[in-house]
């Protein structure tokens, strides 16, 4: 096997392999920050595996045949990882370190990041969104920079992204291999919800720095190393508890080791449980589970195969409008701060009482095998190669009806502002009753029952009843077949090389099942819009035209089913030179992207391309990345890195309309990246500082939604029809600039100060195209517009943040923190659709100025202005404290931990908001549809107790 | 052995973790029990609180009224209402919801809690709404005022006949069923509503009296495009008026059980002659009159509200309340009970005849004058001859060279007005000379006239009257009234005459084109070459032959030499009309090409000279704003718009719109400067 992996490298990378039997000598010395001597701390040579020991003095050894610059890592339980960077030349054949300080263990890294990032980032994350998309917050908790530490503890109260990227920008790997989904390019943390012990031992690079796994993308990179080799050897249990997005937390890991067979085994498992969190409505169960062998052959070889998976249930949390948040609040008192229009009660079977019933439960499960070779060729070369599986789902809930009304409580017709024009008097009297009654508020899950239990259509059944309410799912079944190899060579002294190769095939299947027929029979597989838009041509609002008017019951697929196929190879080069006080990289990847559409229903109005294999989409992209670092000495340096490259298009934004037809946007192409970032690192011992500034751009992206619009197009009569719509948007272009400033000083020991600023202005930088498509209709493209964007900024995350911290870590094992944070400049997501010529003038084809809403005016000012959200500020506390405890002959620990985020309670934080895609075009009145907002948690709070026992 | 026990322990809790991280289930609620409340009013008594025509009445005390669904919005012919009825009347309760028939089908009991509520009307029909304006009762406060009961309540329908409905208005809004009615002859095999252009119609159902009732059907029930049976049966429905039409909404076509053969109707009362009638004072009661219809609602020298019957002893004219759609040529049989008779300028009127009362009895009948007379008898007899079709011989018609307008019909014995309206197809054709035998309607209108229904039948012998005319002009608004909406080719001895508007030296209009006005309008007339006319020139434009069309929505007459117009004198005056900008703007194809002054102009926007913003600037008067257009080519393009405000602004009222329909992109354009003050 290995040969053929070594022949299929030799196509791409130039091997090198001649060898010199020269080494040096490593000697030195652990000690504390009282010059007590460390021992048993363990010592490894990072670049070739190479390990040891230090002695009861602290003094170790350590021979290194690596000429270059090296790595040290010192690890001991209860103290803090410590690496150690060493220039090593075999003209010396020994080399005397400076004492190796080591620190105790403090609070922070006994806890992984789903304990410190503020809920509210992670809440939303993994309660609104099946899975698809992800906080990257998440990804910068280990990393060892004051930056990015301080982004991912202290800014998660508006989901602030580091330089406001999105999460596809940045690529994850576990045990080798790439967990980015090939559709959307999203890497799903919640995969391995829950396994924070597990995942613990991790590696970040943020930014366009050089990484010696991957090529990495715009915003960095990490690696997740979970081989049970890497776990410390330990039983570790505990439990958790929080107000957050689950109430209660038992975890468990148990690590063997290394053992003398030369096998090692981890197992873990934890559960996450809520009946209601802080947010009302929002069940929650997650379960996770992990195992890892490792079979240690010799010196050279070893393999290893890990498994997880982390099964999940959760309900959702619906944004709301500032009227309905209002109104929730006079309703609901405090607890109306996190109305959710998502749940709703029902009526217990027995008539004993009423339960909470959410319409909008996300679940998925999606386990991942991972099966990993790694090969250290000879003392300079080392090839890892892994193989991954993983399948499962994603699917989450919702509402659907037929001939009904609409059952959503938090539908506009429903809130006295819609009748504010009409009669404010019948506004008041609106306002009053769902004030006086909350339940108006909420799903009225026993009507549906109602409605259905009466509905006899004789069209179909006399006897069986066909639903008008029902709850379906929206399946999305994954599956995703990997291969990676990693090649390290340290060519020469001066010269590194990495090179990788890699290929993956995803598969997924996106269809909608019947979740609950809510007291009916049956359910027909018809699309409801299209029975309305064609009555002449029965055949057109038919999903499944081999079987029309097919009768669907629970369980049942329905509505639309195509698969995505998605296949890419790529090999990416890098070259690392290593000039004295200058270090400079360069780096390449080449990719290929292939993906198609099959279908597997022929439904009425795309007859002919709904139905299988769809035409291939081929890309070929390229990226080129480069850097220097300049060591003015050893505390100061400079650094400069920019990067050029493509894309191509993900599977999610390719299609018009996937769900029904095979049609490819018009105008798809590659999206170009290019930037760079330049910086200054100061490292003293008491002092540390960091200044960087980034520049990006993202150009030709594009953005693609579907939803139902009041006047989706211009009917024969002039009027506006409404209909379902696929609004797509080409020529997307963005930037992000900013600046990011970080500076600690520790005062006396055990007590630091920090402070944090990100600056930036992420940007809209061209008038996007915008084309709607019609998505009944297979010939008409509705419209062709333009979105006047420029300089629209970009949603998603506050584009200024500002942190003071102040950190205290006693000698008696306990730690203080306390953080006061302020995120400003957050703007709603803008409706494209609302910056248009259309959408400012009176008239369909305007041509007179009185055509146009006064320039200028209120009204003006109201459908194009954007709104920036109210600026945030927090104060967040974390404390915690450790106990030794003997048990028999062995030490074990106790960990306490307690977190208090938003301590001044402030319940109208907003995460983000977003202009609703429907506008009034008719009344040029943005308000018809205002904005919707997420809204954060209030003051929050995590607690754990956690067993160790050292085995 | 330890390793063991935490492998054990791992397997459990893995176990019940996973079992633990399910969705959860949910179990069918029961079936809930229904409340119940006594009422303590009738519907009857809540509509009582409201007079018919008056303005919404609110309901202050806590009545609570009970009541069943009768209507139903599942097929789609009601719409965001809900009709119910107890034993002593129905009711429609107006709610902002669709898919109402969901929550409450036909049969379920409700009782409406209507204080707060007000009683209204629509045409006669009770409704209960949520405010004065008759607006819908919102979703979120159904549950304020409506409570909803037990389902399946029998609904026992108001059997009653088609008179009853419509002598009384108890049954407004209940559930009527009728028995033995089919629907009228012309109406079987007709879709209930136009679904394509998702218009309603009317449909009409009669008794085997010929008593009819408007079948209404909403474009948008799903039903719509279902045809209607031939047969005769029981129809159900819902009974409700429209003003003084009783109608009738079916909730689905199950509702009409049309099965049986039809009866032939006819209708009731005893038939008398048109003379008898003509001498009645008052209407004979029960009665009906039969006839021909004389007159021909397709060339339109008749209002579409009127008709003229004969029968064998006189003619009358009907006059209904909207247009009808009897053709000549029909036979008809006219109930006359509802009916007036009323002069209108010397013309004796039948009016108040429901045309849905109607019955048609033939079509396409040959009807011979009833009189065949001379211009002198006509005139003696004229009250006997009114409303008849008469004929005359070896007559002529002179006046004018088109038949628009009054010409006089002259014989040897006499002469007589001959009358055709500005809007009969024929208006414009010229008129026939010479020699003529003429058929026509005998009128009055103060004096004595006499209509044709179409030349080209009506009038034989005669041929065109060619040259001359000189005497007579066609006035410019029936000249643009040619305009079919397409470039027209305007036909032979064609004249307009009026008073140029236009200042050529001024430049603001291309040198070809002048705007000429008279007292019924105004029109751009188009040169093949530069003009020489001045403003306020009085000039005559000989426009046969020539085009109307449109340019970017202004209608002017073009393809003509300047030789076809002659000068007739200089220093006229058009005073123009004064007008605010918004009502230029509601009248501006009317007003089109004729002088305009707005007086107050509170200002100008866009530039700061004439011309500027590429000739657009915006006046705005506070009741509207209007694009001033100026020529670049105009001489005083470029100078200095005023500074102070107001200012009045005389210009001719233009258009410039390059969308179809032109139905925006009106404009002023000023002469000279002077126009501003």
């Amino acid at each position: 096997m290995n040969k053929i992996f070594i022949c299929l490298f030799s196509l791409f990378i130039f091997t090198n392999s001649y060898l010199f039997a020269q080494q040096t000598l490593i000697k030195g010395k652990v000690i504390d920050a009282n010059g007590t001597p460390v021992s048993s701390v363990q010592i490894k040579l990072e670049e070739s595996g190479e390990l040891t020991s230090s002695d009861e003095s602290g003094a170790f050894e350590l021979n290194c045949s690596i000429q270059g610059k090296v790595q040290l890592v010192f690890r001991k339980e209860q103290w803090k990882v410590y690496f150690q960077k060493v220039e090593i030349n075999f003209s010396e054949a020994e080399i005397n370190l400076d004492p190796v300080i080591l620190s105790p263990e403090d609070g922070v890294d006994q806890l992984s990041s789903e304990e410190l990032i503020p809920s509210v980032s992670l809440t939303d994350a993994e309660v609104n969104d099946a899975g698809g998309t992800q906080n990257v917050s998440g990804i910068l908790t280990s990393s060892r920079d004051i930056f990015f530490n301080t982004a991912a503890f202290a800014f998660g109260a508006a989901r602030f992204s580091i330089r406001g990227y999105d999460s596809e920008y940045s690529t994850v790997y576990i045990n080798g291999i790439p967990m980015n989904s090939l559709e959307n390019g999203r890497a799903s943390w919640t995969l391995w919800g829950g396994l924070n012990d597990a995942f613990r031992s991790r590696d970040n690079t943020i930014g366009l720095g050089s990484t010696d796994y991957t090529f990495g993308g715009p915003g960095g990179a990490t690696q997740f190393d979970i081989k049970a080799s890497s776990q410390w050897k330990q039983m570790r249990a505990g439990i958790a508890v929080s107000n957050r997005s689950y109430v209660y937390r038992p975890m468990f890991i148990y690590s063997t080791g290394l053992l003398k067979s030369g096998w090692a085994f981890s197992i873990s498992a934890s559960y996450r449980g809520a009946e209601q969190a802080q947010v009302p409505g929002t069940y929650y169960s997650a379960a996770s589970y992990y195992l890892s062998a490792e079979k240690v052959f010799n010196k050279n070889h070893s393999l290893n195969l890990s498994i997880f998976g982390a099964p999940r249930v959760s309900g959702g949390r619906g944004a709301v409008t500032e009227e309905q948040q209002n109104i929730a609040r006079k309703a609901y008192g405090d607890e109306g701060y996190f109305y959710n229009p998502y749940w709703g009660w029902q009526t217990k079977a027995d008539g004993s009482g009423r339960m909470v019933r959410n319409s909008r439960y996300n679940s998925s499960h999606i386990p991942v095998a991972i099966l990993s070779h790694d090969w250290n060729i000879d003392d300079k070369q080392s090839l890892t190669t892994s193989f991954g599986y993983q399948f499962g789902y994603n699917a989450s809930t919702g509402l659907n009806w037929y001939n009904a009304a609409d059952p959503r409580p938090d539908y506009y017709r429903k809130w006295p502002s819609y009748f504010d024009n009409t009669d404010s008097m019948v506004a008041n009297q609106l306002y009053s009753q769902l004030i006086q009654n909350p339940d108006q508020l909420q799903v009225n899950w026993d009507n549906f029952y109602e409605v259905n239990r009466n509905s006899i259509d004789p069209e179909f059944s006399n006897s069986e009843k066909r639903a008008r309410y029902i709850v379906e799912e929206r399946r999305y079944d994954i599956q995703q077949y990997s291969f990676n190899s990693i090649y390290k060579n340290f060519l020469t002294d001066q010269v590194t090389i990495n090179a990788g190769l890699k290929g993956q095939y995803f598969i997924s299947r996106n269809y909608k099942v019947i979740d609950d027929l809510l007291g009916a029979d049956y359910w027909v597989n018809t699309n409801q819009f299209a029975e309305r838009d064609s009555t002449n041509n029965p055949n057109f609002a038919q999903n499944n035209l081999d079987n029309p008017n097919q009768i669907v019951k629970k369980g049942d697929a329905f509505d639309y089913d195509y698969e995505s196929h998605i296949q890419n190879a790529s090999t990416w080069i890098q070259g690392i030179f290593n000039l004295g006080k200058l270090e400079l990289f360069v780096a390449s990847e080449l990719s290929i992207t292939r993906f198609w559409r099959e279908g597997n229903l022929r439904n009425g109005r795309f007859p002919d391309n709904s139905l299988g294999k769809g035409k291939e989409y081929f890309s070929f992209n390229y990226h080129f990345k480069g850097g220097a670092t300049y060591k003015i000495n050893g505390r100061n340096y400079l650094f400069l890195n920019g990067n050029y490259g493509n894309k191509a298009p993900f599977f999610r934004d390719a299609y018009v309309s996937p769900s029904y037809r095979d049609q490819l946007v018009d105008g798809i192409q590659n999206t170009t990246i290019y930037g760079g970032e330049l910086g200054y690192i100061l490292s003293a011992p008491k002092l540390k500082a960091r200044v960087a500034g980034y520049f990006t751009r993202f150009l030709d992206d594009y953005y693609n939604k579907n939803f139902y619009s009041e006047n989706a197009f211009i009917g024969e009569d002039g009027t506006g029809q409404s209909g379902f719509i696929n609004f797509v948007m080409t020529n997307v272009d963005k930037q992000h600039m900013g600046l990011e400033l970080a500076v600690q000083y520790e005062i006396i020991s055990g007590l630091k100060i920090s402070a944090v600023a990100s600056i930036g202005e992420f940007i809209h930088i061209s008038r996007p195209d915008i084309k709607i498509y019609l998505d009944n209709d297979p010939n008409v493209q509705v419209n062709s517009k333009t979105a006047y964007m420029n300089n629209a900024y970009v949603a998603g995350s506050p584009q200024m943040a500002y942190n003071f911290g102040i950190n205290y870590n006693a000698p008696k094992f306990w730690f203080f923190n306390i953080n006061f944070n302020y995120l400003m400049r957050n703007f709603v997501d803008i409706n494209p659709d609302r910056r248009t010529i259309e959408a400012v003038s009176t008239n369909n084809n305007p041509v007179y100025q009185q055509q146009f809403v006064q320039p200028g005016s209120q009204q003006w000012q109201d459908i194009l202005s954007q709104e920036e959200l109210p600026h945030i500020f927090t104060i967040d506390i974390f404390a915690g404290k450790s106990f030794r405890i003997k048990v028999g002959e062995k030490t074990s620990f106790i960990y306490i931990n307690v977190g208090v985020n938003n301590i001044l309670n402030n319940r109208n934080i907003l995460t983000g908001g977003f202009e609703q895609l429907r506008y009034d075009f008719e009344g040029n009145d943005p308000s018809t549809f205002p904005t919707k907002y997420n809204y954060g948690l209030g003051i929050n709070y995590f607690a754990s107790i956690v067993y160790r026992l050292p085995i | 052995m330890k390793n063991y026990f935490y492998l054990l322990l791992f397997s459990w809790i893995t176990l019940s973790l996973g079992l633990g991280s399910c969705k959860k289930q949910f179990d069918e609620p029961p079936v809930s029990e229904y409340p119940s409340i006594t009422p303590n009013a009738t519907i009857a008594e809540v509509k009582a609180l409201h007079t018919i025509g008056n303005t919404a009445d609110s309901i202050t005390d806590s009545l609570v009224i009970e009541g069943i669904v009768v209507s139903s919005d599942e097929k789609g012919n009601f719409y965001k209402q809900l009709i119910i009825q107890d034993d002593s009347a129905g009711i429609e309760i107006r709610i902002e919801m669709s898919n109402l028939y969901n929550d409450y089908p036909v049969g379920r009991k409700v009782w409406v809690k209507c204080q707060g509520l007000y009683v209204g009307d629509y045409q006669g029909n009770h409704q209960l709404t949520i405010n004065a304006n008759g607006d819908r009762i919102p979703e979120g406060l159904l549950s304020k005022y409506i409570v909803a009961g037990p389902k399946d309540q029998l609904v026992q329908p108001k059997v009653v006949t088609i008179d009853q409905i419509k002598n009384t208005t108890i049954y407004r809004n209940m559930l009527v069923e009728l028995s033995q009615v089919q629907f009228a002859t012309l109406d079987t095999n007709q879709t209930y509503a136009d679904a394509v252009g998702q218009l309603s119609l009317n449909r009409t159902i009669q008794d085997c009296n010929g008593n009819t009732i408007i079948l209404r059907t909403s474009g948008y029930a799903g039903f719509a495009s279902d045809r209607t049976a031939s047969g005769s049966g029981i129809a159900l429905g819902i009974h409700t008026n429209f003003g003084s039409d009783a109608q009738l909404y079916i909730r689905d076509v199950t509702d009409l059980n049309l099965i049986n053969t039809r009866c032939s109707p006819s209708t009731a009362g005893n038939l008398i002659s048109i003379a008898t009638l003509r001498a009645s004072t008052i209407i004979p009661t029960n009665s009906k009159i039969r006839a021909y219809v004389i007159s021909d609602r397709g060339t339109s020298n008749i209002v579409g509200q009127n008709m003229v019957v004969m029968d064998a002893s006189a003619g009358i004219t009907v006059r209904f309340t909207s247009t009808h759609s009897f053709n000549e040529g029909d036979e008809l049989e006219i109930p006359l009970t509802g009916g007036t008779i009323s002069d209108f300028n010397g013309l004796m009127q039948l009016e108040g005849i429901l045309s849905s009362n109607i019955t048609l009895v033939s079509t396409g009948n040959a009807v011979p004058p009833l009189y065949t007379t001379t211009v002198q008898n006509l005139i003696t007899n004229a009250e006997l001859y009114e409303s008849c079709l008469i004929k005359i011989l070896n007559a002529n018609i002179s006046g004018a060279t088109t038949y628009s307008g009054t010409l006089t019909l002259a014989d040897a014995t006499g002469s007589v007005d001959l009358f055709t309206r500005f809007d009969a197809t024929f208006a414009g054709n010229t008129v026939a000379c010479g020699n003529i035998d003429i058929t026509g309607i005998m009128g009055q209108f103060t004096t004595y006239q006499v209509s044709v229904r179409d030349p080209a039948v009506d009038i034989v012998g005669g041929t065109p009257c060619g040259g001359g005319g000189g005497s007579t002009i066609t006035s410019i608004r029936s000249a643009r009234a040619l305009f079919t909406g397409a470039n027209t080719t305007l036909g032979t001895n064609l004249k307009i005459k009026g008073i140029v508007i236009s200042e050529r030296n001024a430049a603001n209009l291309v040198s070809q084109n002048l705007v000429l006005q008279d007292s019924s309008g105004g029109i751009v007339v188009r040169f093949n070459a530069a003009h020489t006319f001045n403003v306020d020139d009085e000039i005559e434009v000989n426009i046969s032959g020539a085009t109307l069309g449109e340019f970017n929505g202004l209608l002017q007459i073009s393809g003509i030499a300047t030789t076809t117009a002659t000068f007739i004198s200089a220093s006229n005056t058009i005073t123009p009309r004064i007008a605010t900008i918004s009502q230029i703007l509601a009248n501006a194809e009317t007003w089109e090409s004729t002088l305009v002054k707005i007086n107050g102009v509170n200002s100008m926007t866009g530039g700061t000279t004439y011309g500027a913003n590429t000739g657009n600037i915006t006046l705005n008067d506070g009741t509207g704003t209007l694009i001033m257009y100026t020529r670049s080519a105009a001489t005083f393009s470029g100078t200095n718009l005023p500074t102070v405000f107001p200012v009045n602004v005389t210009g001719i009222v233009g258009q410039y719109d390059t969308t179809v329909p032109t139905t925006s992109g009106y404009q002023i354009l000023i002469r000279t400067t002077n126009d501003i003050n």
